[in-house]
Formats: structure tokens, sequence, C-alpha cells
């Protein structure tokens, strides 16, 4: 018989039994993996769209909706179940060491469009669409109880959900991507977020038809090369929150006139990239992408005064101040301040998650005496995100929210004792 | 399913492994109907509905070589070709169809009426029929030739056609080669030990090589207008992705048959370092080159005839080797090319480069090699002209200064490492297979494996490139 083989007998068993433990070890180590890494990886990842969860026992009912069990059975589910997303995270954390990257973190569009791959694995499927729904009801039901509060007060909230770039910017999807995407991110699923705000009454501004306009036209809301709204998309969606408060709060209607832009050369600001989306800093943009960049500024407009801020702004990087770093002046707090012609507190926090300015602006509240309205930026993704928690601890439970609101109104008796019997609505 | 898949790495191979060695014991037709089974779910994994096709080529084989293989049979000639009318008629209509009707439509397209044209609805290709029509063909006409007996039962044959290790993607193995293991084989600890190393080793070049330099094909390819310094860097990242890619899957697939006790040949013996075209056509995709050999370009006549008719013969068994790749005009062209160099090279015999040394002629035929595989690459026609009119200086020099090039610093790591195996390093076979293979050569096997397992779990696995022939 002709050999296969010069090995010796103990270094041909030696690779057998590496060989063997190598495609059997994820079943026999997995809850040694489950204690080593986290649930949530800032890291992209294949989790969202791993989630097999049809056998999930059931759907919650609303208290456990509301004080965070669901989370929890859920993630518990999710660990018991999948088990690769801990190989996962280990496989992006050594090729994160090793490369400073991950395999191709992004997408190429057309045109020059680039799109965050995990983003596009957000999807709101069949098979998490009771996931979705049950953080999207927690959502709601969050943000009506914070209107409320703040309504007592005469603080007017307003609620401004963004969409995803990939739903605006959809005809430059990779094809391929395009038409799960559109799956995804199609007017239904958007719908199904205005609606349960809705359902809540909760004010909200619907940004994305006019978003889509704006591609229509040639304009670009979202950076072409990045993961957030462009200055002109920021703009876009000032104009419009501003437009929705100056009917809510009409002592609020003034504005300094058309917003005026320059058009800056710098290319520090041209787009949030480097940071978010792991491209070198010294990255020297291609000409297909620098028509994309078009820098502008907004003039500098009166904002994080809080003895005389009317408008407070709560939320994510979309509006946060460190956004400067990708978009300079040209930020929401600084569109809404111009436009209503006073002076905006913000609160917004670079990855801080949905809930993490909200709770500060709830925390600094009693510092704002003449607050009138809480414009609440809220991104797509966070809709159905499992930020509601962190290393195992539930975030924001809605008796933490309510206690947290109560201690900031001062309420009467009256309004305490409603306040108390507040149960959301079915 | 795929082999760089979790479902494949972590399922299904345990499961059939498994099951397989705990069935050592049994007859050797229980762990055939075991691996027939298995090989069938493997392959219906994709679309269940094509596995019938399978099963009725090999149905249709079997009848066929037991007439032929029966010596009352008057005129085994014409079972023989009923088997090749039914292999290439299947071939046809699933491979070629599409081919034909679209051409045909855009012939009579300006001499009729829109309504003349008929309304054509596209058949979909099944996975690896290119291959396991080949080995099913090879098991009549092995027959005939008396180089090989027909099989006892349909089961033997069945699990021939559908051996999944080399199912989708080769290699070729002939009925002649392995009649005899299908019957009886031996499982050794030696075969196991090799078989899982050689797979270890062509699923790192898939998930490390191959993929990571297909990035930078991928981005080449899908350009409007790359420049010189750009194409030339996409269509070699193609060769050397092509090369990796399919090279990896001949490597698993030998790994698995040897984990099953089968002995399959050497598909790929570093290609790239050809210092001629005939010597490329040694070294890469033997099975099917030495295929084309025997079943094609021989009974042709091969160069027995004439230099006139050699050429011929050439020119024909190459266009439709090309041919036998993919429906479409880029294949015709590359499987032309390549027979036109081969006939070149026939003609001058070593006469133009024979001086030359070694590595100028290994880069001389890479540089060949690499423009082929440009039109074998492209999508159709027009992109192959804007990549050639690039690598030619037509769309200037271009720079490696955009977006692409400055981040894709994992991918160009990649195509380096790639570029040096090639040329330099012993190729998978001469590592297991050679007397002189020492474990310090293979030790780095090992921690590979593992970080393309990490690989696979951390992105998307990217089909193998020679699924869609």
């Amino acid at each position: 018989m002709k050999r296969t083989s010069f090995l010796s007998k103990g270094s041909n068993f030696a690779f057998v039994v590496f060989f063997a433990a190598t495609i059997t070890a994820p079943h026999l180590f997995r809850s040694r993996l489950r204690e080593l890494f986290d649930d949530y990886s800032s890291r992209p990842t294949r989790n969202w769209a791993r989630k097999p969860l049809e056998e999930f026992p059931a759907l919650p009912d609303k208290a456990s909706l509301l004080d965070g069990k669901f989370a929890r059975s859920l993630d518990d589910y999710m660990k018991e179940t999948v088990f690769s997303r801990y190989l996962t995270a280990i496989g992006n954390e050594v090729l994160y060491a090793g490369f400073r990257t991950f395999r191709k973190p992004w997408v190429r569009g057309s045109d020059g469009w680039v799109f965050w791959n995990a983003s596009l694995n957000y999807v709101v499927d069949d098979y998490d669409r009771g996931f979705a729904e049950a953080r999207l009801e927690r959502l709601a039901t969050i943000q009506e109880l914070v209107a409320i509060c703040f309504a007592s007060r005469e603080v007017e909230c307003v609620v401004l959900p963004i969409p995803k770039k990939a739903s605006v910017c959809s005809e430059f999807l990779p094809r391929g991507r395009a038409q799960r995407a559109s799956r995804s991110f199609e007017d239904p699923v958007w719908n199904s977020i205005l609606k349960k705000f809705a359902e809540h009454d909760v004010e909200v501004v619907n940004l994305r038809p006019r978003l889509r306009l704006m591609i229509r036209d040639g304009e670009f809301p979202f950076f072409k090369l990045g993961t957030h709204m462009s200055p002109l998309g920021v703009l876009e969606s000032g104009k419009m929150a501003a437009e929705r408060i100056r009917e809510l709060v009409p002592s609020l209607s003034q504005r300094h006139g058309d917003l005026a832009m320059t058009v800056m050369k710098t290319r520090k600001h041209t787009t949030d990239a480097t940071y978010n989306m792991g491209f070198r800093d010294s990255l020297n943009f291609a000409s297909d992408f620098k028509f994309a960049l078009e820098y502008r500024n907004f003039p500098n407009a009166k904002i994080n005064v809080p003895a005389e801020s009317e408008v407070a702004l709560t939320g994510t990087s979309f509006g946060s101040r460190f956004g400067d770093r990708m978009r300079g002046k040209a930020n929401l707090a600084r569109v809404l301040a111009w436009e209503l012609s006073t002076v905006v507190q913000d609160h917004a926090i670079h990855a801080g998650g949905p809930i993490k300015g909200l709770l500060q602006l709830i925390k600094e509240a009693p510092d704002l005496p003449k607050l009138r309205v809480v414009v609440i930026e809220f991104p797509f993704r966070h809709c159905f995100s499992g930020q509601w928690q962190k290393l195992g601890r539930t975030l924001v439970t809605i008796p933490w929210c309510r206690d947290a609101i109560r201690n900031y109104l001062k309420l009467n008796p009256g309004q305490a004792k409603r306040f108390a019997s507040f149960v959301p609505r079915k | 399913m795929v082999f760089s898949s979790e479902i494949f790495l972590f399922y299904f191979l345990p499961l059939v492994l498994g099951v397989y060695y705990l069935l050592i014991r049994a007859s050797n037709t229980v762990r055939m109907s075991w691996l027939t089974l298995m090989s069938y779910t493997f392959y219906g994994w994709w679309r269940i509905d094509f596995t019938l096709l399978m099963l009725i080529s090999t149905v249709i084989d079997y009848c066929c070589g037991k007439k032929v293989g029966n010596p009352a049979t008057k005129r085994p000639k014409i079972w023989v070709l009923a088997s090749m009318v039914s292999n290439l008629g299947l071939l046809a209509y699933f491979k070629y169809a599409n081919f034909f009707v679209e051409n045909y439509n855009s012939v009579i397209a300006p001499l009729v009426s829109a309504d003349a044209i008929s309304d054509w609805q596209r058949v979909v290709l099944p996975v690896g029929i290119s291959f396991y029509t080949f080995q099913s063909m090879s098991y009549t006409i092995d027959i005939y030739r008396k180089q090989a007996k027909p099989v006892g039962n349909i089961l033997e044959l069945a699990a021939y056609v559908s051996l999944f290790p080399q199912l989708v993607a080769g290699p070729i193995v002939r009925y002649g080669t392995v009649h005899e293991q299908i019957k009886k084989r031996s499982h050794t600890l030696e075969k196991l030990g090799t078989g899982s190393r050689l797979f270890m080793m062509g699923f790192a070049k898939k998930m490390i090589l191959a993929d990571g330099v297909g990035i930078i094909a991928d981005e080449v390819f899908g350009r409007s207008d790359p420049g010189f310094c750009q194409a030339w860097s996409g269509a070699i990242a193609y060769a050397f992705q092509l090369y990796y890619d399919f090279s990896a899957y001949s490597d698993m697939a030998i790994g698995l048959g040897l984990m099953f006790g089968f002995s399959f040949p050497c598909n790929f013996n570093s290609p790239y370092k050809a210092t001629s075209i005939t010597d490329f056509w040694r070294r890469w995709h033997i099975s099917l080159s030495s295929w084309l050999r025997d079943y094609l370009y021989i009974p042709l006549g091969g160069s027995k005839r004439g230099s006139i008719r050699t050429y011929v013969n050439l020119m024909i068994t190459m266009v439709l080797g090309g041919l036998w790749h993919g429906a479409q005009w880029t294949f015709i062209i590359w499987g032309t090319f390549h027979g036109l160099l081969l006939a070149i090279e026939r003609i001058i015999q070593g006469r133009l480069l024979g001086g030359l040394p070694n590595f100028l002629r290994i880069l001389w035929t890479f540089f060949l090699v690499v423009c082929g595989w440009v039109a074998f690459r492209a999508k159709d026609m027009d992109g192959a002209i804007l990549m050639y009119k690039g690598m030619f200086g037509f769309n200037g020099w271009g720079s490696f200064s955009d977006g692409f090039w400055t981040t894709q610093n994992l991918c160009l790591w990649q195509f380096g490492s790639a570029i040096v195996l090639a040329f330099f390093a012993k190729n998978s076979w001469q590592l297991t297979h050679h007397r002189d293979s020492r474990l310090v050569d293979l030790v780095w096997v090992l921690p590979c494996f593992v970080l393309a397992v990490l690989m696979l779990l951390a992105a998307q696995h990217v089909p193998f490139l020679y699924y869609q022939f």
C-alpha cells in the first residue's frame, strides 16, 4: 500500500486529536465560553442575524416586559441556544488584536457609498419580530412615561427617531444586500415605530420622507463614507423638529432667518469613518468619496447655558457634541437653537445608547428652570437593540424612571398620586 | 452545504465521521450506505429536488454500465453512447440552455418582431453538475475500455457519484481510480492523520488567503476604469484567489477522502511555478486536464495524426475545456487563448524561451496565465476589455492612494503571503505526502486552522469559486 504520511504514529495521533477537538470543541466548551464573553459586543458580530427565536417559549406579558424580566429571560435563552456568538466574539477579538481591523467591517455600495456591515444585520424579520416588538413596546412605554411626567411641568416632549442610513440611501446599497435590507427597513417597519409611539401618545417627527427626498434631489443626508448624518441631514432634521416644536410651543416661533452654511475645505471633519468604521486616521479619501464630503459649517448659535435653556436635547452621537469631530459645529443642538432662536441644552451622549442621555437630562433637569421642550433623538436601531441592559444589569426600569422623574418634578400631592398610579396603556 | 461553513464544520462533519467510525467494524455496504445517505444530504442541503437529477444520472449509468460490461451485449458502443448522450444532455440543458437561447435571441432580435422572441425562463444550474456528470461518464467509458469492471450493485455507483468530499468541485475522480477502493479500503491512523492535516491546510488556505485576496480582486474587477497598477493588482489577486480557493477545496476533498479511507489523486502541483503553459496544464486542475486528455484529446487523435490535426485537437480540447467552466463567451475566449498558447508552444518547441533562466520562464508563464484569468473572471466581454485596457496602460497608471488600498491592510498582508507561498513554498501535497516531510514543516497547520475557524466565525463564509462551474 502506498504510504500517505511519513510522520510518526504519535504525530499523526496528535493531529487527529487536535482536528477532532477543534471541530467538536464548540459543543463541549460552550458553557465556559459563555462565561467569558458578554452578550452585547460593541464589535460587529453576526449575533443579531442568528437568533433563533422561533423556539423561545412565549412573548412576555406586560409586567415582565416592563421590569426587565423578559429581557433577562431572552438573554438566558440566547446564551443556552446560540453558542457560536461566543466564538464569533473570540474571532473578532483575535482579528482585532492582530490586525486592528475586522474582516470587512463595512460593505461598499454603488457610487462610492459605504455601509456598516453589522448595521445591515439589524434585521426586523420573522425570527426576531417578537423580540423587536417587545423592545419597541418597552421603549414607547418609557417615552410615554417621560412625556407624561414632563407634561405635568408643561414641558413638551418630541421624539426624533433617526432612520437608518440603509433605509434612506437604499439606492446605493450593494447588490444582493439591497433586497434583504429593503425587506428589513422598508416603510412598514419604519411606520410600525411611528405607530407604536402614536399609540402611546408620544409626539414623533417623521424624518424619513424628507431625507429620502434629499437623496432624490442629489443631496446627501448621510455621510457617504460613514454611519452618521451629514451636516445637511442634521440641518434638515433640526428644521423639521423645530417646525413641530413651533406648533407645540408657539412662544418659540421666532427664528433668526434662513440658516446660511459656509463650505469648509478642511478634511478634519469629513466623516465619521475613521473612528466609527475602522478606517485608518491617515485615510486619503478617494476621488469618488470627495464630492460626498462637502463640508458645511453652521453659524454659532447659543447652546449649553443651563439657566437660559428652553430646549433640551437628549440622544446619541447623532445629536451629541462629540459629533463635532465629524460635523464641526453642524450639530443638532445648534440647528435647533438657531431655528427656535433660543438656548438649547445638549444632553446627547456619544455611544451612550438611547437611554444614557435621557437619564442625564432627568438628573440635570432641576438646573433648567426655563425648560419648555425636550427633544429626544433616537436612532432606529436602538429601538430594537439590547442597550436596555449592560453587563446583565437592567439600565432603566419603569419604576426607576418613575422615581427619578418624580424627584425632579417635585409633584404636588394630586400629581404625585396620579403619577404613582400610572399604568402603561394596553 | 460548503466546507467552509459552520454547519459543515461543527455539525455535519463530526456527525458523519463519528458515525462512520462507529460503523468501522460493520460491513463495507453499511458504511457505504451511510456515506451515500450523508452525501445526498450534503447535496440536498442546497436544493433537495436536484438530488433527483443526480439519482437519475446514476441509474442511467448503472444500466448502461451493466450492458457495456456484459460480454453478451452485441454492440456495447451504443450503451456508451446512451450514457454520454444522457449525461451530456443533462449538462447541456442545465448549463448551456440559457447561453444558447440568449445568444439565439440576440441574433434573431434585429430580424423579427419582439413577440417572436421566446420568453425564456432561465434554468437554474445545479451545483457541481459539471463534476459529477464527468465522473458518471468515466464509469461507462472505463468499463468499455476494460479499465474497470461494472459495480456489483447500484449502491456502489451511487456512492461513487455522490461521494460528498469531491462531489461539487472535484477533483474529478475517475471510476477506474477508485473502483477497488469502493469495494475495499483500509482505515489507518496514517490516513486519518494525513487527511486531517490536508483538510486543515485547505481550510486555512481558503479562509486566510483566498477570501482575503478575493476582496482585492472583487474591488478592482468592480471598477469602471482601473489604472495600470490597480488592474494588474486585481488580476494578480484574482489569480491567487482562484488558486488558493480551488486548491483549498481539493486539499479538503482529498483530506476528507483519506479520512474515509479513499486515496484521491493530487489535483494541484504548484501551478504558478510552471515554466510553460504546457507545464501549467500538467500542474493546474490535474484531474480535469487529464480527463480532457484521456477522454477527449486522445480519442480525437491526440498528436498522432500530424501537426495540423494536433493543433486542431488542442484547440477543440481547450475550447471545450473553457466551455466546461461556464456557458459564457469569456470562458470560450479563455479556452481559445490557452489552446492557442499550447499550439504556439508546440510549434516553437521551446526555441524562443528555452535558453532563459527558469525564473524568467516562470514569470512569463505567470504573465500569460494572469492575462487569461482576466477573461475567466470578467462578468462579460465588456468587463474583460475594461480590465485589459487598464492592464495595458490605456487608463493611465492609476494609484494606490484611494480609500480602498489604504484601508485594506489585512487584505494586503494576505495578498503578500499568498504570493510568497505560491512561488517559494512547498505545496500541500508535497508537505503531506513526500518522504522528506517533517513534523516541523507541518506544525504551522494547527494555529492556522484555529485562526481560520475564528475567521469563519467572525465573518460570513464566501462560497468556493469552483461551485459555479
